[in-house]
């Protein structure tokens, strides 16, 4: 696509019609000690990241620590603003009055980590993304592609196009 | 390739002679032409709905709240009604997103994007209630939110209207942010089959130039699971602080320790009303039948005849426990509820909440378009009933007969609740137009896959 700039990918992909064929080709592409390889689905396929062998995400963690920023920063803006610089009696309540304070608390732990987990979804995809084209444009539609890097030391377009032929590759493409 | 264990023999969810292919061309299509007349007209109505509100709501705040017709002692009436009426309805847009999910319910995938579209529009429409209810909306900010300010005061955090503001504004959030994300991958689509350059780079620019590499899809499946984690106690949390502006107070009829379970079924019941009402539309006008079929809205249905009944208990164990508080004040509040001077509107309320949904019980009634097109509608004038009644009716006749008052709805307030629906609907009638009203990839993943 013209408004992406930088590098494009270069390499090998194979369209699919299925996810089986794909996860069939992932694995003979595997067995040639191939390991610069992508898989382009057009929705989440769990036997598709098995097959590339990616660890489960971080994620989770990060959410959980800022969950836990979040609530504590929460927690002391009420204290402090409420009890230390301008204590407000309501009620007779204490200045610090921890069970008024619960439901800011909890919205500020949620508030925070959801913001965070949004933000580091975009930091581990590398989003938002402005230096790798589309490769296919039935990729997000019906297709499912396989793609091998020509910087992988086993990259060799004959072995690979014998194989993405044995798997019944609807089509194979050079960039 | 998906194994199905312990799977009932179920009608498939999408007509199974439906292709991939086929969903991204079915969803995308009333995107890609030019809008219907049909489309305009009911913008239209819409749009003529919102600039009557919007007129009578910059008159009310040039000329101060007494346009309304609030006074001593009912001092909230349609504002802070319509405000929980449309904070409710969002609530069905998280259940499907974010407690489906956690269940795997696979029927969801359908309706979950137009639904959780409808909670951020209701979300914006009760947004601006609270605001105008103050009557100087331009003072709200510095009521509302804690910031450092010259005078050196901060907003009163024991106070449950305080907690609203958090619970609101975080409820916003945290549901934009769920719904774009499930958003960028259908962007994506979009922006593939474009073939405008300008609508390529604007749908480039909404997807964050997505690819949907396995990598990619590896953290995008955990970010929506946690934040589906996340969404779930705050949609309880945030019904639940909306009835606290009630039950933390000492007023008959009010201070109640059910509020909060009741509000949240409340709010999910009157949400799953106004799903059922876009959706049958929705199927119709963009030809949506094979996505979102019968089974969808059956199952709609179900959940509201099971929320209705837990409202139904709800409305009769207050008027036990108002007996059994031997409280006099209590009692009276709530006799006064069903047969004082607004009984109209209890008992619109008990027939349309209560009594209409249990056409429900039977499989030719849920499953006639006709009936629970009607049904939703009556459920939401129901609803909206309910808030009235436990906002006016406990505040209309305080402790002495000296305090006893009559509240009527003016000309403005009317124009205020019909400006809300014109407010909505033309921001659900642009979504439908500009964004997939169904998530496609999600629908992909629970079909049949091809060998």
């Amino acid at each position: 696509m013209d408004l992406m700039n930088g590098k494009p990918d270069a390499g090998t992909l194979a369209l699919f019609e299925s996810p089986d064929k794909l996860v069939n080709a992932i694995e003979k592409v595997k067995a040639i000690r191939v390991k610069k390889m992508e898989a382009f689905t057009p929705f989440p396929i769990h036997e598709v990241i098995h097959a590339l062998d990616i660890k489960r995400s971080k994620i989770p963690w990060g959410t959980l620590l800022m969950c836990l920023i979040g609530m504590t920063l929460a927690f002391t803006l009420q204290a402090w603003t409420n009890g230390v610089d301008w204590p407000i009696n309501v009620a007779g309540k204490p200045f610090i009055s921890i069970p008024a304070f619960i439901p800011i608390t909890f919205e500020g732990t949620i508030l925070i980590g959801g913001i965070s987990t949004f933000l580091l979804l975009l930091a581990m995809c590398r989003l938002p993304n402005r230096s790798k084209p589309v490769l296919d444009v039935r990729l997000t539609d019906d297709l499912f592609g396989l793609f091998v890097e020509k910087s992988d030391p086993q990259y060799n377009v004959e072995n690979l196009n014998k194989i993405f032929k044995d798997c019944n590759a609807k089509e194979i493409k050079y960039f | 390739m998906q194994t199905a264990v312990n799977t009932l023999m179920e009608a498939p969810l999408v007509s199974p002679d439906k292709t991939y292919a086929d969903i991204n061309k079915d969803v995308c299509n009333p995107l890609e032409s030019f809008p219907t007349q049909k489309w305009w007209a009911v913008f239209g109505v819409a749009f003529i709905a919102f600039s009557w509100g919007a007129f009578m709501v910059a008159k009310t705040i040039a000329t101060g709240i007494g346009t309304w017709g609030l006074n001593s002692p009912v001092g909230w009436a349609v504002d802070i009604t319509t405000f929980v009426f449309w904070i409710g309805i969002g609530h069905a847009g998280t259940l499907i997103s974010a407690i489906l999910l956690l269940f795997r319910q696979k029927w969801r995938t359908s309706i979950n994007r137009a639904a959780e579209a409808m909670t951020i529009f209701a979300v914006m429409t009760a947004g601006i209630f609270p605001l105008i209810h103050t009557g100087r909306p331009w003072y709200a900010f510095y009521w509302l939110f804690p910031y450092p300010n010259q005078r050196q005061l901060w907003t009163n955090f024991k106070s449950p209207l305080e907690w609203d503001v958090f619970a609101v504004s975080t409820y916003f959030t945290i549901s934009l942010l769920f719904w774009y994300i499930g958003l960028i991958p259908d962007l994506a689509s979009v922006r593939d089959r474009a073939k405008n350059k300008i609508r390529k780079l604007a749908y480039t620019i909404l997807s964050f130039g997505w690819r949907g590499s396995a990598k990619n899809w590896n953290h995008y499946e955990i970010v929506c699971l946690i934040l589906a984690g996340l969404s779930t106690p705050l949609v309880l949390s945030v019904h639940t602080i909306v009835s606290f502006d009630f039950a933390v107070s000492l007023l008959p009829g009010w201070h109640t320790t059910i509020f909060p379970p009741y509000f949240v079924a409340g709010a999910i019941f009157s949400g799953f009303a106004m799903v059922v009402t876009l959706l049958v539309i929705c199927r119709e006008v963009f030809n949506l039948k094979s996505y979102i079929t019968m089974k969808h809205l059956e199952n709609m249905n179900k959940v509201m005849l099971l929320t209705a009944m837990m409202v139904g208990y709800a409305y009769i164990i207050e008027f036990f426990t108002a007996w059994y508080s031997g409280n006099m004040y209590e009692r009276f509040a709530f006799i006064n509820r069903a047969t004082g001077p607004y009984w109209w509107a209890y008992w619109t309320m008990m027939s349309c909440n209560v009594i209409v949904p249990q056409i429900f019980w039977f499989k030719k009634l849920r499953t006639n378009i006709k009936v629970m097109f009607v049904a939703s509608l009556l459920i939401n004038v129901g609803m909206w009933f309910e808030r009235f009644v436990i906002i006016v009716t406990s505040l209309h006749r305080d402790f002495l007969p000296s305090s006893w008052g009559y509240y009527r709805m003016t000309i403005y307030e009317v124009a205020m609740l019909v400006g809300s629906f014109g407010f909505f609907f033309m921001f659900f009638l642009i979504f439908c137009r500009l964004l997939p009203t169904v998530a496609m990839f999600e629908v992909k993943s629970i079909m049949k896959q091809p060998k």
